[in-house]
């Protein structure tokens, strides 16, 4: 026999407890590798699918904001030491008409003789491009859309729908394997000729020798370039993407992290009443010779062996997690994103993290075992197993506490730059959260008064018992107070915070949506507005329509500004008054003058971010050089996550040249007959675009929100559901523990009833204590959260009070306590009285 | 006791007080104390006399307030917690009156459990073990996990389990408190057979009179002092013994 043997089957004979404990594990584990590989797959995605695309070559030359350029520009850069080829293409997005209307797909127009350095391509079926018109795309992404060869693809571009015939089919390789295969390559003048591009290129993709410096060459071709031109690495165009996927992945870490230290207060809470039920056996081992480090061992081992258990289990729910996460990410980006993958630092991660919580989790319990004094266990002397409740680690969580606040003041009042307060909230919010837990139990008797007082009507004598029992038990009713209390903090906190952003983004939308409809290629992600480019004449048509009364053209622009990635939306200012920009600072009518005849809006993000005000000048780098513009206004942007500039539509095309229409805004005349929506829906029934009226709109922004609102409800349900493990485990341990008193009390004539209802009220006394800081708690994070909203994204949110979330709130933890409370309730007025009062 | 008797105990001057103020309980009150190798001990006494407070100190498992204890020449009070344990574990056996076996495990891997935490190779454990579990009649339990074993048959584990190590001292509290009176012969024959074939030391704290009687010596305590030794090797007959003890009772 080896110990172990003895860990396994002490484990095996309390399967709940070990159960629990696996659940704790699992639970933390999973919740951190299924954010942490979708996250990763998100950002994969991004930097991956700009870089396949580029294939060998490691940079590109663009114009600001993407736009076209001369060709000739290759020539010279193809003789530049270092450089083993560079290759002209045209690379821009458009949409593909699908059965289901137009859906997101990449165009890639190459030279075919000449696009060979770059990539490699393996035709299954058909032929490679020779000709000028044709289309080759991914054989499985031909396979999801039923297209075969011969058959044509149906392209939306700023010259209108373009037909290419199927010449060739790939295996889903390399390029044609980017963006899930929504990829279509064809001839280079076959590209430029359809996104009116006029024998312009819009990059040139450089390989380098095998050898050569890729800093020392960048450096050379920026030298090259006229004012303009940039070169980067092809993973840049995706760092706005990133920008914006930020504050969301600060949320997930943070809730990934909240269930971490959840799960490990579980733990910690399993293991102090798995150990608290073995202090007899641990006992015996003492006597029997076993060493305090060699029970500390044991004891470690076994958290290490739960710990490595709950962590491949961890992993395996956290994989088969990251999938149901991944669609909501797709669902929110709007672009296929690779499925998730196992990747090694989320394994390593979780591999270190599962078994060392655990490990961390029994430091404390295993330490006090190894340190009982031997005659407590063997004695079976019940009432000094807890040891004596200790005060100080109340006060290191006051400590601890006011680290975290003091972090928290920093950021509110700026004195700590975003980037490194982006970086070190989750670490705060764990830091906030330990502080909590360890204070708590310095308030458990002053708490536990207040809840007698508001039970004492309901619940009776069997109340005040309950009281009592729990308030001997301090280390355990606290653990649990305290996590419980930790879940509410989250959920009022996290919930109203994002309840008031969901509200904004509403409000936002409602404002922006002052037209009466939309007409665009295919719905982008909520994010980055991104669609295919339709012709600029459709602007036109649409005027010519009875009883249109204006029509705008609103374009989304991939730029830089102050070095920063940021969305230019350029956009043609009417007559008609309405709220085109959502302000939040400046005069409406004076600031759209101001921007008609030049100045810039800047999203609230942006200007936080570089400290910028209205009268300041911010600099553009535009396919002319870097230009100076005066900020006419600030507005609240939710686009491309606040990084925004807005800019009239014609200074735009004269800063970034003619790139199609992304969006069409129309006005109806009051009172417009139905007839005219008829007329917009059969031209874009014809160019094969997409009408959405501004109630669809509305409900698409809606819709998204309530995704939004339902992951949260799921993540803060999860943290409940952990929460109400340890009230099971309090109460299972209570039980246990009255055992003896429980036969007592049924021998001098306590009804089963009457035992059930005394456990029913530890349960509900726990669930009340807990209210009190919780929701206070919530509350006041909830306000901390609002007042550091400002310095992160520059958004002003009005701090309102979710009285539904508060009240919901309070329900689930007394509804959790309750039916927590139930199988430990069962149990123990199930107890016969004889075995009850023999119980050892 | 002759010069070439050894001490297997030497207790000098041994206080054990619990508690301060007003709950101030002195447990024992200055005993010495010395036992000869191969000699069987009995130590009685009314509740709350002291006997197990004495036999937990001689055992090591609680500290005394003053005084020094020596078991096989090794002075308990200069050594630190992971050397006394390392006495605990190869020179004295444990018998409580409630078994104390771990009820996770079977008979034979209880028994094996010291020789186990003293890194013995796992099948010279197991070896070792059944031999013990055979000196003291239990051949074929050995799989068997203490719920399902008859409180003798357990109690005979734990006597097993204690003297796996072959211990040089064998402390036993109560150890036929917990059984019927046939059962309790049983045991107590082995302890005396332990003594009179292999020289086991025992020191064994008993309410029962007749049991104390099978020992060499009978210590008795009151209020933490002793207050009478009498040596059963002088020939006087069972029944002297027993109605000395009930008088001095």
């Amino acid at each position: 026999m080896k110990l172990t043997t003895y860990s396994l089957r002490e484990w095996r004979q309390r399967p709940g407890r070990a159960l629990l404990t696996l659940t704790g594990i699992i639970i933390g584990v999973a919740a951190m590798v299924s954010i942490s590989v979708t996250i990763e797959a998100t950002r994969n995605s991004y930097r991956h699918m700009f870089e396949t695309v580029t294939g060998r070559a490691s940079l590109e030359v663009v114009a600001e904001g993407y736009g076209g350029f001369d060709p000739t520009i290759r020539e010279s850069l193809h003789k530049l030491p270092g450089v083993q080829a560079a290759v002209s293409v045209v690379q821009t997005t458009s949409g593909l008409i699908g059965p289901s209307g137009a859906e997101p797909i990449m165009v890639l127009g190459i030279e075919p003789e000449l696009d060979h350095p770059a990539r490699e391509y393996k035709i299954r079926q058909g032929r490679f491009l020779g000709d000028r018109k044709g289309a080759v795309l991914s054989s499985t992404y031909a396979q999801r859309l039923k297209l075969k060869l011969g058959d044509s693809v149906r392209l939306l571009t700023p010259r209108g729908l373009t037909t290419l015939p199927i010449v060739g089919l790939l295996e889903p390789e390399g390029a044609a394997n980017v963006h899930a295969g929504a990829i279509v390559f064809t001839h280079l003048s076959t590209a430029q000729e359809a996104f009116a591009l006029h024998q312009q290129i819009n990059a040139v993709q450089i390989v380098l020798d095998e050898k050569a410096d890729l800093l020392s060459v960048q450096e050379q071709i920026s030298r090259q370039l006229p004012p303009g031109l940039t070169v980067q690495a092809p993973a840049v165009r995706g760092k706005l993407a990133q920008e914006m996927l930020l504050g969301t992945e600060l949320s997930l870490a943070v809730m990934s992290i909240v269930a971490l230290v959840a799960g490990a207060f579980v733990i910690l809470n399993s293991f102090l009443m798995s150990l608290g039920e073995r202090v007899k056996h641990l006992a015996i081992l003492r006597a029997l010779g076993t060493k305090r480090s060699q029970l500390k061992g044991i004891l470690l081992k076994e958290a290490a062996l739960l710990g490595s258990l709950g962590t491949i289990l961890g992993i395996a729910l956290g994989y088969a997690l990251s999938f149901a996460l991944h669609r909501i990410m797709e669902e929110m980006l709007a672009f296929p994103v690779p499925k998730p993958r196992l990747d090694a630092k989320s394994t390593l991660l979780a591999a270190f993290l599962g078994p060392g919580i655990a490990l961390a989790a029994s430091l404390v319990p295993a330490w006090r075992s190894s340190h009982r004094p031997v005659l407590d266990g063997l004695l079976d002397n019940r009432e000094i197993r807890e040891p004596v409740y200790k005060r100080w680690p109340g006060y290191i969580g006051l400590a601890l506490l006011v680290v975290g606040l003091t972090f928290i003041a920093l950021l509110v009042t700026e004195a700590i730059q975003v980037d490194v307060a982006s970086q070190l909230l989750p670490g705060c919010m764990a830091l906030l959260i330990v502080s909590i837990t360890l204070t708590i139990p310095l308030c458990i008797p002053f708490l536990s008064k207040i809840a007698a007082l508001i039970l004492r009507p309901c619940l009776g004598a069997e109340g005040r018992m309950a009281v009592r029992w729990l308030s001997r038990r301090p280390t355990r009713t606290g653990l649990t107070v305290a996590v419980l209390t930790v879940t509410l903090i989250v959920a009022v906190g996290f919930g109203n915070a994002t309840q008031n952003s969901v509200r904004d983004i509403r409000e936002w939308a409602a404002k922006i949506s002052y037209v009466d409809y939309y007409i665009r290629g295919y719905m982008p992600g909520p994010g980055m507005a991104v669609t295919a480019a339709l012709p600029e004449s459709m602007g036109d048509e649409i005027a010519e329509i009875e009883h249109v009364e204006f029509v705008t053209k609103i374009n989304f622009i991939a730029a830089r500004a102050e070095g920063e990635p940021v969305m230019v939306i350029a956009k043609s200012f009417g007559t008609r008054s309405g709220q085109p920009i959502d302000l939040v600072e400046g005069d409406e009518a004076e600031v759209i003058e101001a921007v008609k005849r030049g100045d810039v809006v800047l999203g609230t993000r942006l200007s936080q971010r570089k400290n910028l005000k209205i009268g300041d000048h911010v600099t553009l780098e535009t396919r002319n050089g870097p230009k100076d513009v005066r900020i006419a206004g600030l507005a609240t942007e939710y686009t491309a996550g606040g990084f925004v500039v807005y800019l009239e539509w014609n200074r735009a095309q004269e800063f970034f040249g003619k790139q199609g229409v992304h969006v069409f805004g129309v006005v109806l005349e009051n009172g417009a007959p139905a007839s005219a929506a008829a007329r917009l829906q059969t031209l874009c029934d014809e160019g094969k675009c997409r009408l959405e009226s501004r109630a669809e709109f509305r409900r698409i922004v809606d819709e998204a929100m309530s995704g939004v609102v339902g992951t949260l409800w799921g993540l803060i349900a999860l943290g409940f559901v952990i929460a109400s493990f340890g009230i099971v485990n309090t109460l299972t341990m209570n039980v246990l523990e009255q055992t003896r008193e429980i036969g007592i009390l049924r021998a001098i004539a306590m009804k089963r009833r009457q035992i059930s209802r005394m456990i029913f009220s530890q349960a509900m006394v726990v669930g009340v204590v807990s209210l009190i800081p919780g929701i206070l708690g919530g509350i006041v994070f909830a306000y901390l959260l609002n007042v550091s909203t400002y310095p992160m994204t520059g958004l002003r949110l009005e701090l309102r009070f979710e009285a539904l979330l508060i009240v919901g709130s309070m329900v689930m933890v007394l509804g959790l306590s309750a039916a927590a409370a139930m199988f430990p309730a069962r149990r123990a007025s199930r107890l016969q009285v004889i075995t009850a009062l023999q119980y050892e | 006791m002759t010069e070439n008797d050894k001490f297997a105990v030497e207790v000098h001057g041994l206080t054990k007080v619990f508690g301060t103020g007003e709950t101030r309980v002195e447990a024992i009150g200055g005993i010495d104390l010395t036992i000869t190798e191969g000699e069987f001990v009995a130590v009685m006494g009314p509740s709350g006399s002291g006997k197990s407070t004495l036999l937990h100190l001689i055992g090591g498992l609680d500290e005394p307030t003053s005084g020094r204890i020596i078991v096989g020449g090794d002075d308990f009070s200069t050594l630190d917690d992971d050397a006394l344990t390392m006495i605990r574990r190869r020179r004295i056996g444990f018998v409580f009156q409630a078994f104390n076996l771990i009820t996770v495990l079977t008979a034979e891997e209880n028994v094996a459990l010291p020789l186990v935490l003293d890194g013995m190779d796992e099948i010279e454990a197991h070896k070792r073990a059944t031999a013990a579990l055979k000196r003291t009649g239990l051949t074929d339990r050995g799989s068997h996990v203490p719920a399902e074993l008859s409180g003798g048959e357990q109690q005979r584990v734990a006597l097993s389990r204690s003297l796996v190590n072959e211990p040089l001292l064998l402390l036993a509290d109560e150890p036929t408190g917990n059984l019927d009176s046939a059962t309790s012969d049983q045991i107590m024959s082995l302890l005396r057979r332990l003594v009179d074939d292999q020289d086991q030391t025992i020191l064994m704290v008993t309410h029962n009179a007749r049991h104390a009687a099978m020992a060499d010596r009978i210590i008795t305590l009151r209020d933490g002092r002793i207050v009478e030794q009498q040596s059963l090797k002088n020939g006087r007959s069972a029944d002297q013994v027993l109605a000395d003890l009930e008088s001095a009772l």
